[in-house]
């Protein structure tokens, strides 16, 4: 083992001594510090061509209401507060409204309004997701007593939508008793942003991993180190292992270190105060049965994040041991990435297709696709997509370790 | 200590690059003299174990040169020698060190010494990409002896060098061969000449002949002429014979010729080089003969 640590060492060393490493990672950085930062410098409230509010004061207020809230549960009483409130602003502010005469009065009234409004764009947002479920539905009479009923129709309607067997029906059900009524509510912003863009930002970095992992087989070849490598001692044996474990734990030391990065923005831009709010307050998880809060949800997409880029590293690596340049590696990892970003459309109304789609490791990035309403049934048993796709994964990943591991080991130099 | 190829057979698509090739290899040193596509480079990648035969055995000591314990007593510089551009030349010694199971400490110690031995201490830090191709070879050279090996294999170890390093290096192959084996292709036969024990003479995947540089020269002994005559006399030999040297003088075509009777009445009888055996076997005009009789038999 100790010299298999010291090989992954030296490889490791050959992925830092490459400059496209560092432009990669770079890039991917940037873009993860844009993700969230980015959030701050763009996106002013502008009416009619004047600014009411920078973006970050916009998301400061928000912010400062709802981790200061009087009412902290989704229930009755905050839906009727969400009324009164804007209705006390229709009075104090309505001149405003209607007659504009100057700049002043009128970014005076939206940012009014903004703060007004801040505790309850959330809730608005909920509403609106509802209504989009319940056409028939007058959304006015939504009034708190009946909110979780009509949620309940909304969920009813999504499962007719998506043809979802019976007994998935039932398991969601089951699962909707589990999550304690009314929801918590509060600051759900960190988590909501984070849950946003962790899809965009996992599939610029798996690309980046795969464009670092590479050459790590088919680098020997093109370099002609490959006759070397495989005439030495450990050629067929340690170094292969070494290799392996070098791009997974690049994977996932990568994966885990941009995570970090990102949350670490995120808390400083939106706060993670709403930790403990069930995932139904939050537009991702709206449409969602899991019973779990959002700190547990996090977790679940971050670990099933670091598994898909660990996956994503492994198919990088199996197709380097196959190929013969790094540069079709590329290829095949772009397309391998990509697809499944534009396939979740179309194959949406066939399962089979669909259910593939999901599991690959581009869609186990999407937080909503891990816990799709479209389970894995074995036997009397029904499994979320974070449940079963990880343990195939491994599978595969062995598997694919496996036959890197031979193709590497049999490479003929001709 | 000995090295057996038995009945070793490599086939590519239309081309059979070694055929049958049965040999022993003992302590010493061996020249594999050869065209290119001869099998050489075929030959030394099967010895290495990074080719598989399609039919034969390679042994060493009744071991396969497929295992690891084989591959712990093998230095191989391939003839295309690869490198990591960003890597100086002490890590990638270091980095062979590591692939060979040789202790961080031993290593150092044993990559120093190389360097110093093949000149190149003094670029030990710089990276691999700003050397030169004598440079290059030199360290591949390096990298070889990393382990002390008992099998070494040498591709074309001295092409890229300049003279005084090829000197340098043909004694240095001489004194490593008291102990090991050595087996070594090139095309500069002068190297084969003077550092060779044994010379294998290789031609379309076989070895035509094998033994030390008297028994190899008994072949061409009597056989090599130098003669001076006039450009249309001499075209005519040129056509009809394996021609080694030509030279216009002034009293007409110099040629150095090979063929089993006097070619011409004025053509005086010279002691053969290995440089005349190599030429003999692998001209145009003897391949184009080989060539037309092969057709002709099929």
């Amino acid at each position: 083992m100790r010299e298999v640590c010291i090989l992954t060492g030296y490889e490791y060393k050959k992925i830092f001594k490459k400059r496209s490493t560092w432009i990669a990672l770079g890039v991917v950085l940037l873009w993860t510090l844009f993700a969230g930062f980015g959030a701050l410098i763009v996106g002013d409230y502008v009416v009619e061509g004047e600014k009411v509010a920078s973006r970050y004061q916009i998301i400061k207020q928000e912010r400062e209401a709802l981790e200061h809230l009087e009412i902290k549960n989704l229930n009755q009483e905050l839906i009727e507060k969400a009324r009164e409130d804007m209705e006390v602003f229709a009075e104090n502010h309505g001149d405003l409204a209607y007659s504009w005469e100057t700049e002043e009065s009128r970014i005076e009234y939206w940012k009014n309004y903004h703060k007004a409004f801040a505790p309850y764009k959330n809730l608005d947002t909920l509403l609106s997701m509802m209504g989009n479920w319940l056409e028939e539905a007058d959304m006015a009479a939504v009034d708190g007593t009946n909110f979780y009923e009509y949620r309940h129709r909304m969920m009813e309607n999504i499962f007719e939508g998506e043809g979802l067997s019976e007994g998935e029906i039932a398991f969601h059900q089951k699962e909707d008793a589990k999550i304690k009524t009314p929801y918590a509510y509060g600051n759900t912003l960190g988590f909501e942003n984070y849950f946003r863009m962790q899809a965009s930002n996992f599939i610029f970095l798996a690309f980046a991993v795969a464009i670092i992992l590479a050459p790590m087989f088919a680098g020997e070849y093109t370099c002609g180190m490959d006759a070397l490598v495989l005439s030495s001692l450990y050629g067929k044996n340690k170094v292969i292992k070494a290799k392996l474990l070098t791009g997974i734990s690049f994977g996932i030391l990568a994966a885990f270190g941009f995570s970090a990065v990102f949350l670490l923005e995120i808390q400083a831009i939106y706060g993670l105060s709403g930790w403990n709010l069930p995932i139904q307050v939050s537009v991702t998880g709206f449409y969602l049965n899991l019973p779990v809060n959002l700190l547990g949800f996090l977790g679940i997409a971050t670990g099933c994040c670091i598994l898909a880029t660990c996956m994503t590293a492994m198919v990088v690596m199996f197709c380097s041991a196959k190929m013969k340049t790094a540069f079709g590696v590329i290829i095949v990892s772009f397309v391998f990435i990509f697809a499944p970003v534009f396939l979740l459309n179309i194959v949406v109304k066939f399962r089979f297709l669909l259910m593939l789609v999901l599991s690959m490791p581009t869609s186990m990035f999407y937080p909503r696709s891990l816990a799709s309403h479209q389970l894995l049934s074995v036997g009397n048993h029904y499994f979320y997509f974070f449940q079963w796709v990880p343990v195939v994964y491994l599978c595969l990943m062995a598997g694919l370790a496996f036959w890197s591991y031979r193709s590497f080991k049999n490479h003929q130099i001709r | 200590m000995e090295l057996i190829f038995d009945r070793v057979t490599k086939q590519y698509k239309n081309k059979l690059a070694v055929d049958r090739v049965s040999i022993s290899l003992k302590k010493g040193v061996y020249g594999l003299l050869g065209a290119n596509g001869a099998g050489k480079t075929t030959l030394m990648r099967m010895m290495c174990g990074v080719l598989k035969p399609d039919s034969g055995e390679i042994l060493y000591d009744g071991m396969k040169v497929e295992e690891e314990a084989y591959r712990d007593i093998l230095g191989y510089l391939p003839q295309e020698f690869g490198y990591y551009p960003e890597f100086s030349a002490m890590d990638f010694l270091m980095y062979l060190a590591s692939l060979k199971g040789i202790p961080k400490k031993q290593a150092r110690g044993k990559a120093l010494e190389l360097l110093e031995l093949t000149n190149l201490s003094l670029a030990a830090k710089k990276k691999i990409k700003t050397f030169s191709g004598g440079m290059k070879q030199r360290l591949g050279i390096a990298q070889a002896l990393l382990n002390n090996p008992k099998v070494l294999v040498l591709d074309e170890p001295t092409a890229g060098l300049d003279p005084k390093e090829r000197v340098k290096f043909r004694n240095l192959i001489s004194e490593l061969g008291k102990e090991r084996i050595v087996l070594l292709s090139t095309h500069i036969v002068s190297d084969v000449e003077h550092i060779a024990d044994v010379i294998l003479v290789m031609k379309a995947g076989r070895i035509i002949h094998q033994g030390s540089l008297e028994e190899i020269m008994k072949t061409i002994d009597g056989k090599v002429w130098e003669c001076t005559v006039e450009e249309q006399r001499a075209e005519s030999l040129m056509a009809k014979y394996s021609v080694l040297n030509i030279r216009q003088e002034k009293e007409g075509t110099f040629l150095r010729l090979v063929c089993d009777k006097k070619p011409v009445e004025s053509a005086v009888s010279v002691e053969a080089s290995l440089e005349d055996l190599y030429l003999y076997y692998f001209s145009d005009t003897r391949q184009e003969k080989e060539g037309k009789e092969g057709s002709c038999g099929r």
